[in-house]
């Protein structure tokens, strides 16, 4: 097995051996991102409070034999996404409906661009074709928009290569696009317009 | 970042760039002169902008958040955990990984690991059941107008002030590290725990940390808002929105919890006489320019008098050293100073009004 270091990025709360003080910082100050990412993906929020645990008691058991420098935000998700896949299925949670309620938009928030009830109806819409997308789409979108990492951590988290990741969310995003329709239409007039604006500016 | 000059061919490619994601989600003068300078470059950019913008702002998701009471109970379970596994009579560490700690898998060692996993977990519950030993929480209360001196295991003193909490995990022996919860105010004259690397003390209060070595200090953690006051030695404030804090003597931070506030604005630093924050220990207030309406507020909370003042006198302001061993005396005095009427009602409030 190889060994692993966990080195915070600002240099502030090294976590080497015996120094309690600083696992607990590390805790402090991922609890939120990794509490969210968790209920995010099981929506049980004990579980996911054990998974937690779990993760730093672990680092804690291992903290001797911890080496190589990894970015630990993204370390620490990866391993709660881990623990907490091991645990639905110890648990015999039943797949489909975890992966059906996993890393869902929220519906109730409304965009900063709607403007009317037409714009709500639409995002209303969209946001409940963006909860019927593959599971995995939900939830590289997920990392990159809600939790801001980077294709890089979220790839690390995931799993995959940072190919994937990207090609995860382009794919969900083209999906969305390709059923706005009639805004399209909109907008591609209103492009047109700009259009020939610029044209008749440079060309009159 | 990118250069003005970047081409995205659809809306999805810039929908799906970190810096457009964030200058959308999170704009800042800075990026804001960057997009608009990008912008600016094509007309056409004006349609892509606002497609991948709409694609964005759909974006949102479930946020869950934890209050103060559920985040001290999960660190403190945790922090159990770690001194019943730090403790010497432990044979050996649990050696079944929890964690992929190799990117990729060889087929079979994901079973490998669940299987370890769940033996992991067999394992550790026999341990923990095997060794049940739960150090009892300490709490320390004090009623209105009530203040109390308590020495901590480690010979450190901490003045509590009226109407205010402290609790402490009692198993200091085994754990180098000390810490303990307020809610109120306090004073702490910390001691210095000798040769150990991890002798931190940590005050927790609120969302604000408060770490020292060996020093006195003063904590006031009410309705919603951190003071830390320092006298001497240095602490260091963790939880803040605006990062650590390292304090010297005479420094006042002070963090509100409030709603709405950018993060910037609810912290303020400055610097005071910290005697002036320490008087209650001597039973005594020195105000400084502190209008009726905060007096109020303060009363409230040392001594539960609901004291309600008439809107005209609440912005009157008060300088100097006044004693607060009666409430009655001290209401006394106000009215004298100020020259109002104090009255208490049939209900027990107290009124404030102009003569």
């Amino acid at each position: 097995m190889q060994p692993t270091k966990v080195d915070d990025t600002d240099g502030q709360n090294t976590f080497r051996d015996g120094d309690d003080e600083a696992l607990l910082r590390l805790y402090r100050q991922h609890l939120s991102a990794l509490y969210n990412y968790g209920y995010n993906l099981a929506r049980d929020r004990s579980l996911v409070e054990d998974a937690i645990q779990d993760v730093f008691l672990y680092l804690y058991q291992h903290r001797d034999g911890v080496e190589t420098a990894q970015n630990v935000r993204a370390y620490l998700m990866q391993s709660l996404r881990h623990r907490i896949l091991h645990l639905l299925k110890s648990r015999s949670a039943s797949q489909e409906l975890t992966e059906a309620n996993a890393f869902l938009v929220d519906t109730t928030q409304e965009p900063a661009w709607v403007r009317d009830e037409a714009d709500a109806e639409r995002s209303r819409r969209l946001k409940h074709l963006l909860n019927q997308l593959p599971k995995r789409q939900r939830e590289a979108l997920y990392l990159i928009y809600f939790g801001q990492l980077s294709y890089v951590e979220a790839a690390q988290i995931m799993q995959v290569d940072v190919k994937s990741v990207y090609n995860l969310v382009y794919k969900a995003l083209t999906t969305i696009r390709q059923t706005t329709g009639v805004t399209d239409w909109l907008l591609v007039s209103a492009g047109l317009g700009l259009f020939a604006e610029s044209f008749q500016k440079n060309f009159s | 970042m990118l250069s003005p000059s970047t081409n995205y061919r659809t809306p999805e490619e810039l929908a799906a760039d970190p810096a457009f994601i964030r200058w959308v989600q999170d704009p800042t003068p800075a990026t804001d002169a960057h997009w608009q300078r990008w912008l600016e470059a094509d007309a056409l950019r004006l349609v892509l902008e606002q497609q991948a913008r709409q694609l964005v702002g759909l974006l949102q998701f479930q946020s869950v958040s934890l209050d103060l009471a559920n985040r001290r109970g999960l660190e403190a379970k945790l922090r159990q955990k770690m001194v019943e596994i730090a403790l010497p009579t432990v044979g050996s560490a649990l050696e079944a990984p929890v964690l992929p700690l190799r990117p990729r898998t060889a087929p079979g060692w994901m079973a490998y690991i669940a299987a370890a996993s769940v033996m992991a977990v067999l394992l550790t519950g026999f341990w923990f059941w095997q060794h049940r030993t739960i150090a009892p929480d300490r709490t320390y209360t004090t009623a209105y107008g009530q203040t109390q001196r308590i020495e901590l295991p480690d010979q450190s003193i901490v003045t509590l002030n009226a109407n205010s909490r402290l609790r402490l995990v009692e198993n200091w022996t085994n754990n180098a590290t000390r810490e303990v919860w307020l809610d109120g105010e306090a004073f702490f004259d910390i001691r210095k725990k000798p040769g150990t690397k991890a002798a931190q003390f940590t005050v927790h209060s609120g969302r604000v940390h408060v770490g020292v070595l060996g020093t006195t200090f003063n904590v006031t953690q009410r309705r919603g808002t951190t003071q830390v006051v320092l006298s001497t030695g240095s602490v260091r404030l963790e939880g803040l929105p605006t990062g650590t804090q390292f304090m010297t003597p005479g420094d006042r931070v002070v963090y509100r919890e409030t709603a709405g506030l950018p993060d910037d604005r609810r912290v303020e630093r400055s610097r005071v006489n910290p005697a002036n924050y320490m008087a209650w220990q001597q039973r005594e207030w020195v105000l400084d320019n502190t209008s009726l309406e905060e007096i109020a507020t303060m009363l409230n909370d040392q001594f539960g008098l609901m004291v309600l003042v008439n809107p005209p006198l609440s912005e009157r302001r008060l300088s100097g050293r006044m004693s607060i061993e009666s409430p009655d005396v001290f209401l006394e005095n106000l009215s004298t100073i100020l020259g109002v009427s104090i009255r208490r009602t049939a209900t027990n409030q107290i009124l404030i009004q102009p003569q």
